[in-house]
């Protein structure tokens, strides 16, 4: 460990420091001051900041070998640090402006001069654990409660202080920064292919760290005081993983993994229920990319003769970088969140260089491929879009078949709980059959005798609202807007019970339960009560307003369908509910289930 | 009198129909990953938006049939193609990108929400010319390699015809208004449906040693074994002329003498010249199919279907057979046909152990959860272990996958 330091130390604190500075500074505390004394001038510093950034990045190669490494990198370091103090007292809109362009400029000459020097910096053995360790303890450093929710003076302070160091740490005569790159692997990425993927990668993160931070749900979820320390250890864990991983030559797999955990955390935030998730995948993804991005000048590009890693950096870091953060940030300032299609684009660049190598070998399998492909634009889709449709056609686009069976099978306990049986005959006139073979959730052949129009709604909007334990998806999407499909795909599976009504009201009347046993009235009611009729049974649960009529008082009445308040009659409602009305049954409870239920209703009374 | 050398199958139309084969079954073990988390979480799938479980499904049920246990089939009639077809080994490569690209579209189309309904076959729209069309244009090649060949063997013609019938089969199989017979009292298939069914794996069983060229040992057990086979198929036709319930005892009696195919079978690859001997995965096939026909015949009793029909205990059958049967006699057939340095990756011991094991763990898992009366809770530890089963069969399918390409 300590032979690791010694060799690597420098660099470590320099990737640190400026990695550090980026974050709590660059992105975070520099806008909220702006934000506090000038808000509506904040594009205008933002396109400053990118502009300079781009021009800091591109001049440093010219300027590199005329004055060496450690000069640019101290000059620049003093630059950040001068940026950071005079942010501090800057209220005008000519200081901030003068603050803009030196942060821009200085981290822009920071990070190509940085990257392209590091196997100056670095040991060829243990590389790509310093590049990890470096970018992580900037990370976990920027996300600890005490730097993270403190004042932005204070993180100015921090930023001032941290680059001092950085500048202290510098070693008086480092070895000549255009000493040879390590020699390339077959794990290394052709430049352009490199280029296109940070492109992608810094686009999506620029978006989802900007709709992180302007939606107050999403950004008490994810940078809450609870959730800081373990978004440190997240970044920290995986900026280790990347660097370890990016040594051992596994590029592709680094930023394919970023890239996915990126678009899966980026769906999850379009989506507040799964908003958490995002808030899990985000900083690991972030964490493998901005290693390998440290990484990719010096260790991870290929380059044709004559190459120049500063060069490399400088587009790298002005294209990727500079041009690819503003632009993710516009695309989420302008849209509130992330396209779909912007994903499938990102995918694209993303995927698609990654095959062309192998596509070189078979274009003959790759143009039968695309020209079959071609046919694709006449395969129909089902949105809300679509030219009408039957309702059983949404049921089948839905695949609900694949979880729902459509069948009673005569004398068995599905006439109980689903019934009647409707003959096989009269079944397979469908085209297609929907009998299916799954039950994953009740069968839905009659279910418009036992399951009003309003509760079917709800259910498809949001299954757990009324079945908590249930694994069904929600289908609030069929309806959105003017979408007729929901109330179609509900007439189509309630129609054959429609019919049936009469013959539930009689199963129901002469049905008894049986007792063999206790069950836990009040646990059930927690259960499957709750929501319509509330906890006091005062009929205000959080969905009592959902309904055509409110849920009864069960402690006051009036009781229209339990007048004699029997446990009988009461048990018979739990069960199969009151036909007709917005009351479902609980068709799957057991005798005693219904009987320690009704118990416990009756001592509501 | 020397026998004539076996040509050597070109190899390259083999090795395509495996990678594709093997590129499918890992996508079909993603798409199957995903759908037990979503079973688990299924506020997760609000990231797909309009792809929801149900849209999702169809991909993983037909990417394991059409992808990963077609094309193997596929790969081993390539094998059989005579030598002086090598000409046509690129355009055989070229059909099997057409059949994959098919299945991309397929895929496509079951997200974008067009489907029929009809699981397994699930073509609909353009799909359902698109496909058959790729398939025929393998027959054609087929045929071609057929006429090309000097000798034009009249026994390939049979087969042939065979072969054509599957594209038209298959058009007319997707047709919305067809339907198999059913059990009225399940809902389900009929014994008799289950035993043909069982029957044509069984008669692909019995075909393997000699549609693989394998010399004949034993031309007698040959010959016994066939009339066996005959003799069953035979019950099985007029076991459709029974009444269809599972209560009747001609149902259950006919599918019960598939019982004797554990035993012949086993014994029969026992006695067999085999080029390439793989034994484990040859008694992982028996070990599978063994338990596959046992279990199918116990869960057709009366009593034990009515309770078991609808429920998980039916996705434990499905993945014994696919998984476990399927798969085994699959990977058996693909050591059989390619070079032994390709085939080393399904001889790797930890991914043999962790593909059993995990196809067991599952099957158990779904049976219990099947059979029981479980709580909430204890529901969802099944259905979290078996997600871990399907990531490790992911995981195995993967690293087949990268040692086929390696």
């Amino acid at each position: 460990m300590i032979s690791f330091l010694r060799r690597n130390g420098s660099g470590i604190t320099l990737i640190t420091a400026t990695y550090f500075y980026f974050l709590i500074f660059a992105q975070f505390a520099f806008i909220e001051l702006l934000n506090a004394d000038l808000p509506k001038s904040l594009k205008a510093m933002m396109a400053t900041m990118a502009l300079s950034g781009i021009i800091g990045s591109l001049i440093t190669p010219l300027i590199l070998p005329r004055f060496g490494t450690p000069t640019i990198l101290r000059a620049a370091l003093i630059a950040c640090a001068a940026a950071s103090a005079l942010a501090i007292p800057a209220h005008h809109f000519s200081t901030y402006l003068a603050v803009s362009a030196l942060i821009g400029l200085s981290l822009g000459v920071l990070t190509v001069s940085l990257t392209a020097s590091l196997q100056t910096l670095l040991s060829p053995n243990s590389w790509g654990l310093a590049i990890g360790t470096g970018t992580g303890l900037a990370y976990a450093f920027a996300n600890l409660p005490a730097v993270f929710a403190t004042s932005p003076e204070v993180q100015s302070i921090i930023s001032t202080a941290c680059v001092i160091v950085a500048l202290l740490s510098i070693r008086q005569t480092p070895p000549d920064p255009e000493s040879p790159a390590p020699s390339p692997s077959s794990q290394s990425l052709i430049f352009p292919l490199a280029l296109l993927s940070f492109l992608a990668l810094v686009w999506l993160d620029s978006a989802a760290f900007f709709i992180i931070q302007h939606t107050p749900a999403l950004k008490d979820q994810s940078w809450a005081q609870s959730h800081l320390w373990k978004n440190a250890l997240i970044h920290f864990s995986f900026a280790l993983l990347a660097g370890h991983l990016l040594q051992r030559k596994k590029t592709t797999l680094v930023t394919t993994s970023a890239f996915a955990l990126l678009t899966i955390a980026s769906l999850c935030l379009n989506h507040q229920e799964i908003a958490l998730v995002g808030g899990w995948l985000y900083p690991a993804a972030v964490s493998l990319y901005s290693t390998a991005l440290v990484a990719c000048p010096v260790y991870l590009t290929r380059f044709k003769k004559n190459h120049s890693p500063a060069w490399a950096a400088a587009i790298l870091y002005s294209v990727a970088g500079w041009f690819g953060s503003a632009n993710g940030i516009g695309m989420a300032e302008n849209l509130k969140h992330i396209p779909l299609l912007f994903l499938a684009i990102a995918a694209c660049i993303f995927i698609i260089p990654h095959l062309l190598p192998h596509l070189k070998n078979h274009r003959a399998a790759a143009l039968l491929v695309l020209g079959i492909s071609a046919l694709a634009f006449f395969i129909p889709t089902t949105s809300a879009t679509s030219p009408p449709q039957s309702g059983q056609q949404v049921y089948l686009s839905e695949g609900c078949i694949h979880c729902h069976s459509r069948y009673i099978r005569p004398d068995s306990p599905d006439l109980l709980k689903w019934g009647p049986v409707v003959p096989l005959a009269e079944l397979r006139k469908e085209a297609p059959v929907t009998i299916g073979n799954r039950r994953a959730g009740p069968d839905l052949l009659n279910v418009g005798n036992r399951r009003s129009s309003a509760w079917l709604k709800q259910h498809f909007i949001d299954p757990q609202s009324l079945s908590p334990e249930s694994s069904m998806p929600s289908y609030r999407h069929l309806f959105e807007g003017d979408d007729p499909r929901g109330n179609q795909l509900i007439e189509f599976i309630s129609q054959q019970g429609l019919k049936s009504l009469g013959n539930r009201i009689q199963t129901a009347q002469s049905w008894t339960p049986n007792f063999s046993g206790n069950a836990d009235g009040p646990d059930l009611y927690t259960q499957h009560c709750i929501a319509c009729h509330g906890s006091d049974g005062l009929g205000e649960g959080p969905l009592s307003k959902r309904w055509s009529k409110p849920p009864a008082n069960l402690v006051k009445g009036p009781f229209t369908y339990s007048r004699d308040g029997s446990q009988n009659s009461l048990a018979r409602i739990i069960k199969f509910g009151i036909p007709g009305t917005d009351m479902p049954g609980h068709e799957t409870l057991s005798d005693n289930e219904v009987l320690a239920l009704a118990q416990y209703l009756k001592a509501l009374r | 009198m020397n026998p004539k050398p076996l040509p050597t199958p070109d190899p390259d139309p083999i090795l395509s129909g495996a990678r594709h084969a093997l590129f499918w079954m890992v996508a079909a073990n993603c798409v199957g990953l995903l759908l037990s988390v979503l079973l688990l979480a299924p506020k997760l799938g609000l990231i797909f938006g309009e792809c929801t479980y149900g849209r999702w499904l169809p991909l993983h049920l037909n990417w394991q049939l059409y992808g990963w246990t077609a094309l193997p089939l596929v790969a081993w009639v390539f094998f059989l193609l005579p030598e002086s077809s090598r000409s046509l080994a690129r355009a055989s490569s070229l059909g099997i990108w057409a059949w994959s690209t098919c299945l991309f579209l397929g895929g496509l189309s079951w997200l974008s929400g067009h489907t029929s309904g009809k699981i397994f076959l699930d073509w609909t729209g353009p799909m359902r010319l698109l496909f058959p069309a790729a398939i025929l244009a393998l027959w054609v090649i087929l045929a071609l390699a057929w006429w090309r060949d000097q000798e034009r063997p009249l026994i390939a013609i049979p087969g042939l015809l065979v072969l054509l019938a599957i594209p038209f089969g298959l058009y007319f199989a997707a047709d919305p208004a067809v339907y198999p017979p059913v059990d009225e009292t399940t809902g389900g298939p009929t014994g008799a449906s289950l035993l043909n069914s069982t029957l044509s794996v069984v008669f692909l069983l019995l075909l393997v040693p000699r549609a693989l060229r394998n010399p004949p040992k034993s031309p007698k057990l040959d010959r016994t074994l066939w009339t066996v086979f005959i003799l069953n198929f035979a019950l099985g036709l007029y076991a459709e002329t029974l009444p269809p319930s599972h209560h009747h005892p001609g149902q259950i009696a006919s599918l019960a003498t598939l019982l004797i195919w554990p035993l012949l079978l086993p014994f029969y690859y026992s006695r067999q010249n085999w080029k390439n001997p793989h034994p484990r995965w040859q008694r992982a096939l028996f070990f599978w199919f063994g338990i596959l026909v046992i279990n199918g015949v116990i869960s057709f009793l009366p009593g034990i279907l009515d309770h078991l029909k609808f429920s998980d205990a039916l996705v434990a059958h499905s993945h014994l057979a696919m998984t476990g049967f399927t798969t085994s006699f699959l990977i058996f057939i693909l050591q059989q046909i390619l070079p032994p340095s390709r085939s080393a990756t399904f001889n790797h011991h930890p991914s043999f152990l962790s593909w059993h094991l995990a196809t067991a763990g599952y099957i158990c898992l779904m049976l219990a959860s099947g059979i029981l009366d479980t709580s909430a809770d204890l529901h969802s530890l099944l259905y979290a272990l078996r997600s871990l089963c399907g990531l490790i069969l992911t995981l195995v399918s993967i690293h087949w996958w990268r040692g086929l390409n390696s």
